[in-house]
């Protein structure tokens, strides 16, 4: 199992950090992932395979300043 | 410290969050004067940042300049704050003439002085005069006593005085102390900025927090200001006698009780303070790097929270009791590798994004303990982070780019990244010294100076000078972003996001494709969070935490279970009912006054509105390579034109007239959402609607329409 934004989803082998947030919402106003309580940079989304027992946080930021 | 006079004043409770009276001090005489809160202020102004407008406005006549002994700082809360119930609630707001812009600024902090005013019988302080010594004004709410010390051989280190004067002036209760300083570095530059301290009890030690913005800390220090001290004992909710206490009460603790649950799961405030968004920033190609050329480096995430999180000192954090966002942080026994404190352990308040951001990645540096000695120094010579950190960008590009030499700088290598000559240049600057004595004046007059006495290329330096209305850009990348640009370029006291942060909004999200919409956004959003400076309280609580179905709502980015829970707030305080469009009713008043502030200062039109080239697009070949396959699409998409064998000088230059075409659209939507002449000056219609239509503001804007 996964955890992503605290509910519990079925693991999927070889499921990307990007494969995900698209399958949530191609139009999720997302802009910031935290992986395992790390922020994890747009650029390693792509290519972080989401192992067994990650827990992903995906936050829609509209703050700033 | 002697005593050099004093005045007893009577003692009075707060009523629903007013206090009710204002103080005036003549720092010239010594002479004080007590000012009645009447409700027509409090109907049209509210408090805080409104008051202080009020109160400046009626002291001095148009046009005063900085330094002028009339020109004032004023200094208020607001009702809402000093309520530890509520997360957020410990702000004071500054307002005066500033020497870099010549017109009003606004500056709010954290810190405990402004509640800690009110609790003492005062909404606002007005500081007027200068002294002939050097003077420390201590207001003791406990004794109901106003004390003028002389402050001759005071250390001129922020960081020094203001644990001196919480152990001298407190006792055994350092507590129940706040301390306003400036420093040596506001002395001898344009760009001070103003201390707030407070007692950190698990510590043991004093923080603070920075007014930063527009140099009211040089305005202090011209008075010959050493140190305003508030003293009260005790910070509880009784202190601003609430309408309906339960009320607070309630919301406040829900509002607490979801900042508690949903922050660590979020971005880790209490943890992390700001320094989450570096990344974020980084991300999305916003995070000035190299004067503002780029939006993101390689090297960025090194500058990013994990870096903090590993140096910042575990405890609570707030800024003000009670507060539950606790963002503020501190570095423990930082050894300083520079400047008068070379090799002292210290401790270090911050840093936050903007000084990252200003220090580090605009600067070319990304060594995060590089950010933490500009950041205490900074603090200590009482200078501004972000105009030190945008200036010096500056100074660097104009380096390499060869408009600036080592003849002109005294030998400093003001390349990006060379951490040791910038931390030279901040020493110098403090001490009013060499090429630091020019580069502390601010980007405006360096401009100026760079091509009068330098032979600088103006068009060049006029491009990359990241200042508006003499005000240093703060840290953030608006090229893609039209609406920012906008918020940046039409915020009333000059380019702090402060006032309105739309990017994620109109870049990320795209939710405004028209100019209708930025114009509506940029009417909304600033004045929302005007009402967080009119009512003594930070922004932060607001959208910086969001509920966990917010982005489910209809207008997620105003996140507006929180603002419902503010109009609870304000009207469980003050017993004046208040739903969310009220709130921004109010701050539309304020809002457009200062408008017309400026106006009277003679600024606040459309050409005071102008905004630098690097903040809409490419100045330079490099920039516009850097990004070609984004210009060049933009090119042919929403202009139909063909990049294809054209030059990239030849691009620069049409992406640039279309951009700056699109600005000028962008200012014509906002001033007719705002109820603006075309010039940019409130219709008289506009003042009578919110009844601002005093004849002095009619006197103002009537040759304007």
């Amino acid at each position: 199992m996964i955890v992503v934004n605290e509910e519990e989803r079925p693991h999927r082998p070889g499921l990307t950090v990007l494969d995900l947030l698209i399958e949530l919402d191609p139009r999720l106003p997302l802009v910031a992932v935290k992986m395992d309580g790390r922020h994890l940079p747009r650029a390693q989304w792509k290519d972080r395979v989401i192992e067994d027992g990650d827990e992903i946080t995906i936050l829609p930021v509209f703050a700033g300043g | 410290m002697k005593l050099l006079e004093e005045h007893a004043y009577e003692k009075r409770a707060a009523q629903h969050g007013y206090a009710n009276r204002t103080l005036h001090i003549d720092v010239g005489s010594r002479a004080i004067t007590e000012k009645p809160v009447t409700d027509q202020m409090k109907e049209i102004f509210v408090g805080g940042r409104g008051f202080d407008l009020w109160l400046l406005w009626n002291a001095i006549p148009p046009r005063t300049k900085w330094d002028d002994p009339v020109n004032e700082i004023v200094i208020a809360s607001g009702p809402l704050a000093g309520s530890p119930i509520y997360p957020g609630s410990g702000k004071s707001i500054c307002c005066s003439i500033s020497p870099l812009t010549g017109s009003v600024i606004d500056s709010n902090v954290g810190g405990y002085f402004g509640p800690y005013l009110k609790f003492s019988g005062f909404d606002a302080l007005e500081l007027q005069g200068k002294s002939e010594v050097p003077l420390v004004v201590v207001i003791d709410g406990d004794d109901g006593v106003i004390r003028f010390l002389d402050g001759t051989g005071l250390t001129d280190n922020a960081y020094l005085l203001s644990e001196q004067l919480h152990r001298e002036l407190g006792g055994d209760k350092p507590v129940k102390v706040s301390v306003v300083t400036a420093g040596s570095g506001a002395r001898h530059t344009n760009i001070g900025c103003l201390n707030f301290s407070w007692w950190d009890l698990g510590r043991k030690a004093v923080h603070f927090k920075q007014a930063g913005r527009g140099g009211i800390g040089t305005v202090f220090t011209d008075k010959n200001l050493v140190a305003v001290v508030g003293i009260h004992t005790g910070n509880a909710l009784k202190f601003n006698n609430p309408y309906d206490s339960k009320g607070v009460i309630a919301v406040g603790r829900k509002h607490s009780k979801e900042i508690r649950q949903l922050d660590p799961k979020q971005n880790e405030m209490a943890v992390l303070g700001t320094t989450h968004l570096v990344t974020i920033m980084n991300d999305y190609d916003l995070l000035p790097t190299h004067n503002f050329k780029f939006g993101s480096s390689d090297e960025g995430v090194k500058l990013g929270a994990e870096a903090y999180r590993a140096r910042f000192h575990k405890g609570y954090d707030g800024c003000w009791a009670g507060c539950t966002v606790a963002c503020a942080h501190v570095v423990k026994d930082f050894a300083l590798t520079s400047g008068p404190m070379k090799g002292q352990p210290v401790w270090v308040d911050g840093p936050e994004y903007e000084t990252i951001a200003g220090c580090g990645s605009n600067l070319g540096v990304f060594d995060p303990d590089f950010v933490i000695e500009m950041n205490f120094y900074c603090d200590a010579y009482g200078l501004d982070t972000i105009s030190v950190g945008t200036a010096m960008a500056f100074v660097m590009e104009c380096f390499e780019a060869g408009q600036l030499t080592t003849a002109h700088t005294g030998g400093l290598e003001l390349a990006f990244g060379n951490q040791e000559a910038a931390l030279e240049l901040l020493h110098q600057a403090a001490r009013g010294e060499g090429f630091g004595a020019v580069f502390g004046k601010g980007i405006r007059a360096m401009k100026a100076h760079f091509v009068e006495h330098f032979g600088a290329d103006a068009a060049f330096v006029a491009d990359i000078g990241m200042e508006a209305k003499g005000l240093e850009y703060s840290e953030y990348m608006t090229k893609e972003s039209l609406a920012q640009q906008g918020g940046y370029g039409l915020a009333l006291k000059g380019p702090q996001h402060d006032e309105a942060w739309l990017i994620f909004l109109d870049m990320v999200h795209g939710y405004m494709p028209t100019f209708e919409d930025k114009a509506e956004a940029l009417h909304w959003f600033p004045m929302w969070r005007t009402w967080f400076g009119l009512n003594g309280l930070c922004k932060l609580p607001w959208n910086d935490i969001v509920p966990t179905d917010n982005k489910d709502t209809a207008e997620p980015a105003k996140v507006m279970k929180h603002v419902q829970w503010y109009a609870d707030f304000f009207t469980a305080m003050t017993g004046r009912e208040a739903g969310p469009d009220d709130l921004i009713a109010l701050s539309e008043r304020s809002y457009n006054f200062q408008r017309v502030f400026n106006l009277r200062q003679g600024f606040g039109r459309r050409e005071h509105d102008a905004i630098p080239y690097r903040s809409v697009g490419p100045v330079t070949e490099e920039e516009y390579l850097s990004r070609q396959e984004r210009y060049d699409g933009q090119l042919a998409e929403r202009w139909a034109i063909d990049p294809a064998g054209r030059s990239t000088a030849d691009k620069v230059a049409l992406l640039r007239q279309k951009r700056e075409e699109q600005y000028q659209l962008l200012c014509d939507a906002v001033y007719q959402r705002r109820g603006w002449t075309s010039d940019g000056v409130p219709t008289v219609e506009t003042a009578e609607r919110l009844g601002i239509d005093f004849p002095e503001v009619l006197e103002v804007i009537g040759p304007h329409q």
